[in-house]
């Protein structure tokens, strides 16, 4: 067989320097001994390390029990068929196979590196024995460090609009819409979140208003409203629930104005008694502590006797039934206030506004008087001119009796049943208006007879203007004490037959489950458990706009 | 008497003045309760910053104060003292500065930046505490660069005892030899070069032409010497990255952390 073998050694300079020799023999031995025909001087190559043959027109190669065997292409083999394009590897020298009919060409590509020395050598490892060879260096890295976090958490936030790292907490989901818009709150750089930034979306109520009218007449006095409601706090901030702020100008009120009509209160430990609102009749707003006795009175003009109400096995609608709190006052759907009382709705199904026997299934509006005598007029023309059949007893002596002065027209100008039914609704509204129906409840005064007109009642009710809230500056969830009995609170409600007694708990019974300073198993409670600053931001109906108008006046 | 080190200086001076310093702190925190909560933005949560800031300044300063070797500004060993226990003090302020509250934002970043930088210059101490003496045992007296000529000598010797041997003798010296090349994970893995094992040796010399005997014998004498230099020289290796390594985090975190810093306070302040 004819083997040509090849070394191809790449020198630095680009050039390639070719070596070859020829063999014919029947067998080609590779090995690092003398006795092989190609000469390998590795360790790894055993001395007589593999052999080529030819059988039959085709080259094999074949191992012959090496030290580090034999691999054609990627798999290790003792004996192999050769074919162009086949490498062929010994330890870690690769030969090319190339076949030209019955010349096997056996290449050995060299790269030329230069022959580096013992000391080169040890220099080396020298090198690789300090950090310094696998890590830059100290400078580049702080350098790159830097350049990394002020590329990172400055310059991309800052060009890119995207805020979110440099927010120093979670904004509360009222404000989310405008996160990416720092500017709207933020304004000027290096300037504290003004009020004037939150006035641009919100509006100003009451008592923030009052403050800020208070405050501006006591230049030492400034708060703004980012004092209270601290962003980036998440939910927790946006509403503070502490006194402090309250109390470091209610706290001493008396010295910040002299002419403070409050009352000094640093905690709900020293909180005054409650004091009720009420107008007196000059329509002046007068505020009367639960403990004055005195001239704590209800002067609402109605007639109502809780005690009466309170009775049991009361006459009802359906027969006997005891009454309890709920049965008049109700919670709101909210479940924080009571319901305004109404006729309608809690008094109607007991206290019928019937007026005659004859008309069973008819009763007056709960009306002012005007209403109730024209509801009276028309029922009674409807019995008496419509129905016709059913003619009432005749003229009651009242009527004949009347007092001079009447306006009703002349006799002979009217109908004798269309008089008959101007005395029929004026009996019943006598009969309502001082002994029965609106009697019951109402204060009712007569006109003068110089104010009676035909059509109209001759009866004024006296407004009852019943409060709906006794303490305006506060607010009282009812829901949140619905395990509590009404009259564990209203303790006196059952014994009342006045109108004018003042049902109202007193601090003391809140005391007996609210205090001030925490304390193990009572209820901390600071001002804004009961007073709010100001109340939750209301929109008029007019300023009210569509989600899409809303979110292009954002991106403004 | 334990000798005094850096740690020690001054019968812990430093120690005790960062102890007191943070008891100090802690104080305050809890005797202060802002009206919405302690942080950063009360005017204790402002002066811890302010402390903190100054307290980052004046411990990168050290970096200056270590090179300024005329300077009388205290002692080196000094400066490395309050280095260490006043920086390891920052770890528990700057919580007291940010009310505890941290986040997915710079801010934290700042801090977080901080606490590699001081838990790195903890591993740096621990190993100058439990390393550095280490070194001179290792390399048994001798330099390193020699040790390295004698394993490249030897390795000439393997070479040169293994040239015109029978398979058997090179399958021994396979077997045991090893290319020592050094890379930064063979320094960084402990005992990656096994001692020549005399007993597996001796089976495998009697494997070897009668001829080559006395030569197995020489290579694996070779080889074993080889081996107990590489070993040293690796362990030294090892001991050396490792008292430089914790720097070339702690440096380069330590300035990615006062520009975090600077960010985080041009922002509070931009964005009151």
């Amino acid at each position: 067989m004819k083997v040509l073998y090849v070394q191809e050694r790449l020198n630095l300079n680009g050039s390639t320097e070719r070596l070859s020799s020829q063999f014919d023999q029947p067998e080609i031995l590779i090995g690092r001994g003398g006795a092989s025909h190609v000469i390998l001087t590795d360790r790894r190559v055993s001395l007589v390390h593999a052999k080529f043959l030819q059988e039959e027109g085709v080259f094999y190669v074949s191992d012959l029990n090496s030290l580090s065997g034999v691999r054609v292409n990627t798999s290790r083999v003792s004996r192999a068929k050769l074919a162009t394009g086949d490498i062929i590897h010994i330890a870690d020298i690769e030969f090319a196979v190339d076949i030209a009919g019955d010349l096997l060409t056996l290449t050995r590509r060299v790269a030329a590196q230069g022959v580096e020395s013992s000391e080169d050598i040890a220099a080396r490892n020298e090198r690789a024995l300090q950090i310094e060879s696998y890590i830059p260096r100290m400078r580049v890295l702080s350098l790159a460090s830097a350049l990394v976090i002020l590329a990172g958490w400055f310059a991309y936030p800052l060009l890119r609009g995207q805020y979110h790292s440099w927010s120093s907490g979670k904004i509360s989901i009222g404000h989310k819409v405008i996160e990416g818009d720092c500017q709207r709150c933020h304004a000027s750089p290096f300037e504290r979140v003004q009020d004037r930034e939150c006035l641009n979306c919100h509006t100003m109520t009451e008592h923030a208003k009052g403050f800020g009218d208070f405050a501006a007449k006591h230049s030492h006095l400034s708060q703004r409203c980012a004092a209270c409601h601290m962003e980036h706090n998440g939910e927790n901030g946006l509403i503070v629930r502490d006194s402090r702020p309250c109390v470091s100008c209610h706290g001493r009120m008396n010295d910040l104005a002299q002419d403070a009509s409050i009352l000094d209160v640093v905690s709900f430990d020293s909180h005054p008694q409650f004091r009720v609102s009420g107008r007196d009749r000059d329509g002046k707003v007068n505020r009367i502590s639960l403990d004055d006795t005195a001239r704590l009175i209800d002067e609402t003009p109605l007639k109502l006797n809780h005690a009466v109400h309170l009775k049991a096995g009361l006459r009802g609608p359906h027969g006997p039934q005891t009454l309890q709190c709920k049965a008049c006052h109700q919670l709101s759907p909210d479940k924080r206030e009571m319901t305004p009382i109404s006729f309608e709705k809690d008094c109607r199904q007991c206290h019928s506004l019937g007026f005659d026997e004859r008309l069973p299934d008819v009763q007056v509006p709960h009306a002012n008087a005007e209403g109730v005598y024209s509801t009276l007029f028309a029922e009674y023309a409807k019995l008496i001119l419509v129905a016709g059949n059913n003619r009432p007893a005749p003229v009651p002596e009242t009527f004949r009796a009347m007092p001079q002065g009447t306006e009703l027209p002349p006799t002979k100008e009217l109908d004798p049943d269309v008089r008959l039914v101007q005395l029929e609704a004026r009996e019943a509204e006598k009969e309502l208006f001082t002994r029965t129906g609106c009697f019951l409840c109402h204060n009712y005064r007569e006109k003068p007879q110089s104010e009676w007109s035909v059509e109209g009642s001759r009866y004024m009710i006296e407004k009852p203007n019943v409060p709906h809230v006794w303490m305006p500056k506060a607010s009282f969830n009812h829901g949140a004490h619905e395990e509590v009995s009404c009259e564990s609170c209203h303790e006196n409600a059952r014994k009342s037959k006045d109108t004018s007694d003042v049902l109202l708990p007193s601090i003391k019974t809140c005391r007996e489950c609210h205090v001030g300073r925490e304390r193990t198993g009572f209820v901390t409670s600071d001002c804004v458990q009961c007073h709010s600053y100001h109340k939750a931001l209301e929109v008029p109906r007019e300023k009210k706009i569509g989600i899409s108008e809303y979110i292009h006046s954002l991106s403004r | 008497m334990a000798q005094e080190t850096f740690i020690s200086y001054r019968n812990f001076r430093w120690l005790k003045i960062t102890a007191l310093a943070l008891i100090l702190c802690a104080s305050v925190y809890v005797m202060n309760d802002p009206v919405g909560g302690r942080n950063g933005g009360t005017v204790v949560g402002y002066s811890f910053g302010t402390i903190s800031t100054i307290g980052i300044v004046w411990l990168m300063a050290y970096g200056a104060r270590k090179r300024a070797y005329q300077s009388s500004l205290g002692t080196v060993e000094g400066w490395l003292a309050a280095h260490v226990w006043l920086g390891l003090g920052l770890l528990a302020l700057v919580p007291l500065h940010a009310g505890f509250s941290f986040g997915a934002n710079v801010h934290t970043l700042a801090y977080v930046l901080m606490v590699i930088t001081i838990l790195t210059g903890v591993w740096g101490m621990v190993n100058y505490a439990t390393l550095a003496d280490r070194i001179e045992s290792h390399r048994g007296g001798g330099k390193r660069s020699h040790m390295l000529e004698q394993v490249q000598s030897l390795s000439q010797e393997i070479e040169a005892l293994c040239a015109g041997k029978s398979d058997a003798f090179l399958e021994l010296v396979q077997r045991f030899d090893f290319n020592f090349a050094p890379t930064f994970i063979s320094i960084i893995r402990k005992a990656q070069v096994p001692h020549v094992d005399q007993n597996l040796a001796g089976g495998a010399v009697l494997k070897v032409p009668e001829s080559e005997r006395d030569d197995s014998l020489r290579v694996i004498g070779a080889i074993d010497r080889k081996s107990d230099l590489a070993i040293l020289i690796l362990e030294e290796a090892r001991i050396r990255t490792l008292l430089r390594l914790w720097l070339f985090i702690h440096v380069p975190v330590s300035v990615a952390l006062c520009v975090a810093v600077v960010i985080h306070i041009l922002l509070v302040f931009f964005f009151r």
